[in-house]
């Protein structure tokens, strides 16, 4: 029984670990054209995929509410995808149909990700995607840099 | 056999953990996606970021106030704000939350109630109503009220000016 378990263990955390990020890389293929019909043309689709050292990813997704009448439904699974892959909320705030969120994740090593809402009332809005590789030493000049201007 | 026994406990333990919510969640939670309803949520990642910088212009007691928090959340609607009053009051559990404060003007109505082991307050709630609206608000964690009156007084939030000269019993 011991043996089984261990394995089972093994097996569970490197099957969470590699399901980073999977829902939304499953969103970003169908804007990208993939085996999906979904429409972009009212919006705009930047995604850009860095070779810098410190920003590895970024996604930002433009949807016009006023031209895509499916433009709540492709927010909802966006923000679908971004808890189904376990992103942290750090703080929402939302009024009527229009809304405000940023998570971030945590990914292997000093991988970080995160993640910016923003939704008006007219179901247009934009979604941006960072993924960057942050180091002890450059979260410490981020924080120097924020608390410079903050004494400014 | 024991050894499944404790991974099984320990799982139940970190789920026990993480249903550990706030009363507007327990209580008021199938109105967090009604847009009837605004909502201000800040998590608890949200209030450890704010805790490792090192902010100049506030006042080191505000900060050891907010490094304390875990979680704050508002709930308020213009929308028939009697009913959901009512319907918010009658919902929290008297047993678990004690009242601390009770302003009441004709039909206005502000109560601040607190859950807490000992002398220590985990969770402050305030709910509110007036003509204009209904409001609920949240902090969870190690809470001082002398320090969140001060600030909530420098967010000016409505009706926790009332919170200013609270004392325990």
């Amino acid at each position: 029984m011991k043996v089984c378990l261990l394995p089972l263990l093994i097996l569970l955390i490197t099957g969470a670990a590699c399901a980073q990020s999977s829902h939304l890389d499953k969103v970003y293929r169908q804007y990208n054209g993939g085996n999906s019909q979904l429409s972009i043309d009212p919006g705009i689709l930047l995604n850009v995929s860095f070779s810098s050292k410190k920003i590895s990813l970024l996604h930002c997704i433009i949807i016009d509410g006023k031209k895509n009448p499916n433009a709540a439904g492709e927010f909802r699974d966006l923000e679908h995808a971004v808890a189904a892959d376990h992103f942290e909320e750090w703080f929402s705030i939302r009024k009527g149909k229009g809304r405000v969120a940023a998570y971030s994740l945590d990914g292997p090593g000093d991988q970080k990700d995160l993640v910016c809402l923003l939704v008006g009332e007219d179901d247009g809005g934009l979604f941006f995607h960072l993924r960057g590789h942050f180091t002890a030493a450059d979260r410490a000049r981020i924080e120097a840099a924020l608390q410079q201007q903050d004494s400014q | 056999m024991k050894r499944i026994i404790t991974i099984a406990l320990m799982v139940i333990a970190f789920a026990n953990l993480h249903a550990q919510d706030d009363a507007i969640s327990r209580f008021f939670g199938k109105y967090l996606d009604d847009s009837r309803f605004t909502v201000v949520s800040v998590s608890p990642r949200m209030f450890r970021l704010m805790s490792k910088i090192q902010w100049d212009s506030i006042p080191s007691d505000l900060k050891q106030t907010v490094t304390r928090l875990q979680s704050f959340r508002i709930v308020s609607t213009e929308t028939t704000p009697y009913t959901f009053y009512k319907e918010a009051y009658a919902a929290i559990d008297k047993k678990e939350y004690e009242e601390l404060i009770t302003v009441r003007e004709n039909k206005d109505d502000f109560r601040f109630m607190i859950r807490a082991t000992g002398n220590t307050i985990h969770e402050l709630l305030m709910i509110a109503v007036d003509k204009d609206g209904f409001t609920l608000m949240c902090f969870v964690g190690d809470i001082d009220l002398d320090k969140i009156s001060r600030l909530a007084a420098d967010l000016d939030i409505k009706g926790m000016e009332n919170l200013k000269n609270a004392k325990r019993k």
